[in-house]
């Protein structure tokens, strides 16, 4: 037990130093952005009074360490700043996009893990050496498409020409649905009514499939590979020699010990979907964090850009931090204290 | 229907070593006839084993051994089906019940139930995500055994087994403990189902010097108070002698010898067995070198023509490369494939 | 345990598929990628002014004899602008490699020669950057320096070589406590020799296929990026710009939009490929 709990207090400051980096980082962006910081909030019609008042005001007469601490400060009380652009709050504003991006994400997750794991099952159990060269070719084209591209085609396709999906992938109920998590299609079960949360998913197929795409066909590569090293190995012999049927054979055996990998490429996964989120969420008119990060790029809002930016990192943090701790819970040989996933 | 664990005397007791029997005999606990394994399905592919055809007594203790390369283990999990890219051909009867040709079916009825099997790398043959316990305990689930039942008759048998402090070990993983130990456990998992045979494929190979003899006497306790039918294989002539009451001689995927161990050691029929022995070093004797059969066993593609075993015999006579020997009678009774002792007139 | 039997090869390959880890399917994949190299270079060179010109008389015709991947809403040619756009795309992403490079690996040698405390802010500073997607990284840094190729190509260089440098410290790492290395320490050869003679040709494999992997990425990534309106500013042409200019057009001209994007998808895999083939012939160059 000893050794789990400090592996966990390792990871644990391990994240948060990795967090406090982060926000170094993202303060140091603003800072080497040419350009007086103070002259950008005031405006461009300000008068060089507004402006010095602007700069008492954001505290940038003081020292750089100084301001640091308090924008970190402020950042672990929740408080992002103002939008220079719109001039509400930041956060309040990424929180209202940021769960329709997690809602996208997990999503095409589902989807991933619903298509990869049981054709990757089947073709373990079925592999032919000839089909490996196929399944590698076939992996780097799915991952090769832009997304971006991808969702235009997807979109001109299936839902312009053939009209078997929605072209957007927002819908109407969203307003008429009480805001409880902020993820459309949740708030709509919560609130007890299923055609929305059908009418929600039906909008949001094909936004997702075209995310979850390429990485549905890496993580299909990584499960197949696993799983036929697993079926390889020796104690595999014994189970099947103990008269084990094939379902608990895959169930109890060959999953938990071919996931290994796979977790950790879902959690990778997880990231750099909500990168790809931002380009396929402008396709379908989304209003996720992307569509935010958009817009205060094109507007030159330099802090929302970077309160965007450190929100998306620490989702992300504690993302890979919830995947060694699955790994933990997978593999007792881990948390005997055998360092390394 | 589980039969209780504690009713030794269910089993027929031993038969006596000296007569093995050939066929399918009525009472068998392990019989082949003629069994070949193929890599396809024509005449022309390769074949690892040929031909070969033994039974084994209920109780019986029975060793096979050979060299790396000989096909005894190949053999041994073929009982079972475990490689399926193996063409089997020729009968494997199980008691009464003809397992082979019969594909996955066939084999899943033997499985575990009615025969149970040990590999050589116990850290291999245990999977390391989940509990001892568990693994013992899925065995009995298989069986029909209630989470309960077949939690508490787990622990019993890894007590059994001389695994101390059971109900405790048994929430433990096999990384938790030594080789030894771990194939203590391998072993609780196979009679866990009660099984009539056990077959072993080089259950000590793995182990040190000490975990071994522990091992081979547990092996020896448990399988005697069950009156287990049991097929040892080894390379290792030593093991044989402690355990085995009978020992089937395994070269080039051919059964070449088989006959009582006593007969083994004392005057062995074969000319291959007889190096096997005269291999062995011996604190009573200390020639300069070391006694070897020189040349090297030919791998499945390249076997030699007529007598397998020819190109390395010192007794090779002409008709040894042409015609392959028969099985026939051995001085002590048991078979042997030789032609030293094939007479002209018997049939088998 | 699968069937091993001594004597026998071990893996019985089945059928190879004809094109595949064939002697010819590696030629044709560095050729591509070369002459992909090849024409990013010179087309800009030689497109006529067409490409950036308007000429709104011949807007939106489909593909045809005379302009084989048709015009776009300003009249231009779609197929030499995707072949000038190469320049902005592919040699951009080469730059970028090359950058993110050097960086990264003069920050190994620092960091994996530096002692200990350096090496953990170093370890901590990879993990804090690798933790954001580069697009989300990319954008950050457009918005404070401005839309442009330039911006893309700092803002990928900087977010790129942590995991370059992280790869050429453990490369480092392993080479310096090799038996070899270590005698040749003790005889006083200096450091900066054993790093250039020794560790260099050793991390060159997994660098070349880091490469070839990453050119294929990042032309998908500063595409996207100039998807969002980040990047290259119309006229000059860049696939991704030219993918979103395309995309208001979808229905009625989706000429415009679809070759951009197939020449994307074409040199990502293309130099996905590449690193492929170039892994497997250095692994059979080893054994």
């Amino acid at each position: 037990m000893n050794g789990i709990i400090r592996y966990l207090v390792r990871r644990l400051v391990s994240a948060v130093l990795t967090l406090l980096l982060l926000s170094l980082v993202v303060f140091a962006m603003v800072k080497v952005i040419p350009g007086d910081e103070a002259h950008v909030a005031a405006g461009a019609t300000a008068t060089p009074q507004q402006v010095a008042a602007m700069r008492v005001h954001l505290g940038l007469d003081k020292p750089w360490p100084q301001q640091y601490l308090t924008f970190l400060g402020r950042a672990l009380h929740g408080d992002l700043g103002t939008s220079i652009s719109s001039h509400t709050s930041i956060s309040s504003g990424i929180g209202q996009v940021l769960p329709e991006t997690l809602q996208l994400t997990l999503v095409a997750l589902v989807l991933m893990i619903l298509f990869a794991v049981p054709t990757a099952i089947l073709s373990a159990f079925r592999r032919r050496r000839s089909s490996d060269t196929v399944v590698r070719a076939g992996v780097v084209v799915a991952s090769g498409l832009p997304t971006f591209w991808l969702a235009l085609v997807a979109q001109l396709l299936l839902a312009t020409t053939l009209k078997i999906f929605p072209i957007s992938g927002a819908f109407g109920p969203h307003l008429s649905v009480p805001r409880v998590t902020g993820m459309s299609i949740v708030d709509a079960a919560l609130a007890g009514s299923p055609s929305l949360v059908w009418d929600g998913l039906y909008h949001l197929i094909l936004p997702a499939t075209v995310l979850a795409l390429p990485f549905t066909a890496q993580l299909y590569r990584a499960l197949r590979t696993e799983m036929i090293a697993v079926l390889d190995s020796e104690f595999m012999d014994a189970v099947r020699a103990k008269g084990v049927p094939t379902r608990q054979l895959v169930l109890r055996h060959l999953l938990p010990n071919a996931g290994g990998p796979a977790i950790t490429v879902v959690g990778a996964t997880v990231a750099m979907m909500i990168g790809s989120a931002v380009l396929v969420e402008s396709v379908f008119g989304l209003n996720g964090i992307g569509a935010y990060l958009t817009a205060a790029v094109a507007n030159s809002d330099r802090f929302a850009v970077i309160g965007g930016v450190l929100v998306i990192g620490a989702v992300i943090v504690a993302l890979s931090l919830l995947v060694d701790v699955l790994q933990l819970i997978r593999d007792p040989r881990l948390r005997a204290g055998q360092v390394g996933v | 229907m589980m039969s209780s664990i504690e009713q030794p005397e269910a089993r027929p007791a031993a038969v006596p070593a000296a007569a093995p029997s050939t066929g399918a005999a009525p009472g068998t606990a392990l019989s082949l006839s003629d069994v070949s394994l193929r890599l396809g399905r024509n005449a022309g592919d390769l074949a690892l084993v040929e031909g070969v055809s033994f039974s084994i007594a209920p109780g019986e203790r029975v060793a096979m051994v050979g060299e790396s390369g000989s096909g005894k283990s190949v053999l041994a999990r073929a009982v079972l089906g475990l490689d399926r890219d193996l063409v089997v051909s020729g009968e494997i009867k199980v008691g009464s019940k003809v397992v082979s040709g019969r594909g996955e079916r066939g084999f899943r009825a033997v499985r575990g139930r009615r025969v149970a099997m040990v590999f050589q790398n116990p850290m291999g043959s245990l999977d390391p995500l989940m509990t001892v316990g568990a693994q013992v305990a899925e065995t009995l689930r298989l069986g029909g055994a209630s989470r309960a039942t077949a939690e508490e008759r787990a622990t019993s048998l890894l007590s059994e087994l001389g695994i101390a402090d059971a109900a405790r070990r048994a929430r433990a993983y096999p990384h938790e403990f030594s080789g030894g130990m771990q194939q203590r456990v391998v072993l609780a998992m196979a009679l866990a189902a009660d099984p009539e045979v056990l077959i072993a494929d080089e259950p000590t190979t793995a182990l040190d010097v000490r975990a071994q003899e522990q091992v081979l006497t547990v092996l020896g306790d448990v399988t005697r108070d069950r009156g287990l039918t049991v097929l040892l294989i080894t390379h290792d002539l030593s093991v044989v002698a402690g355990f085995a009451e009978r020992v089937l001689v395994m070269y080039a995927g051919r059964l070449v010898h088989d006959d009582a161990v006593e007969d083994v050691f004392a005057a062995p029929a074969h000319p291959y067995t007889r190096g096997l022995l005269e291999a062995i070093p011996r604190m009573d004797r200390r020639p300069e070198r070391l006694p070897t059969i020189a040349g090297t066993i030919p791998p499945p593609g390249a076997r030699p023509s007529g007598c397998v075993f020819h190109p390395r015999c010192p007794h090779a006579m002409p008709v040894c490369s042409e015609v392959d020997p028969a099985p026939t009678p051995s001085p002590a009774g048991g078979r042997v494939s030789c032609h030293l002792f094939t007479q002209p007139e018997e049939d088998r | 345990m699968a069937l091993i039997v001594p004597g026998i090869p071990v893996a019985r390959r089945g059928v190879r598929l004809r094109f595949s880890n064939g002697r010819w399917f590696s030629r044709i994949v560095i050729g591509a990628a070369g002459l992909a190299v090849l024409v990013a270079i010179v087309a800009p060179l030689v497109a006529p002014d067409s490409v950036t010109s308007s000429d709104i008389a011949n807007a939106l015709h489909g593909p045809s004899a005379q302009h084989w991947f048709g015009t776009d809403d300003q009249g231009r040619d779609v197929l030499w602008r995707v072949v000038a756009g190469s320049r902005a795309s592919l040699l951009s992403a080469l730059l970028v490699v090359a950058a993110y490079s050097v960086i990264g690996g003069v920050v190994a040698a620092i960091a994996a020669l530096g002692g200990r405390f350096l090496d953990e802010i170093f370890m901590r500073f990879t993990d804090a950057v690798m933790a954001i997607p580069t697009i989300v990284f990319a954008l950050g840094f457009a918005a404070a320096l401005g839309p442009g190729l330039h911006s893309a190509i700092i803002a990928l260089s900087i977010t790129a070589w942590p995991v370059t440098a992280r790869l050429l410290r453990t490369e480092i790492q392993q080479t310096m406590t090799r038996p070899y290395v270590e005698g040749a320490r003790v005889l006083g050869v200096g450091r900066t020799r054993l790093l250039f003679r020794h560790v260099l040709p050793n991390s060159l494999d997994a660098l070349l296929v880091k490469w070839g992997a990453d050119v294929g990425s990042t032309v998908l990534v500063i595409s996207g990026l100039s998807f969002i309106g980040v990047g290259p500013q119309p006229p000059s042409p860049e696939w991704g710009a030219m993918v979103n200019e395309g995309a208001g057009y979808i229905g009625s001209a989706w000429w415009m939009a679809v070759f951009p994007g197939i020449a994307i998808a074409f040199v990502a895999v293309v130099f996905a490929l590449l690193a492929d083939v170039v892994q497997e012939r250095l692994a059979a160059g080893r054994s």
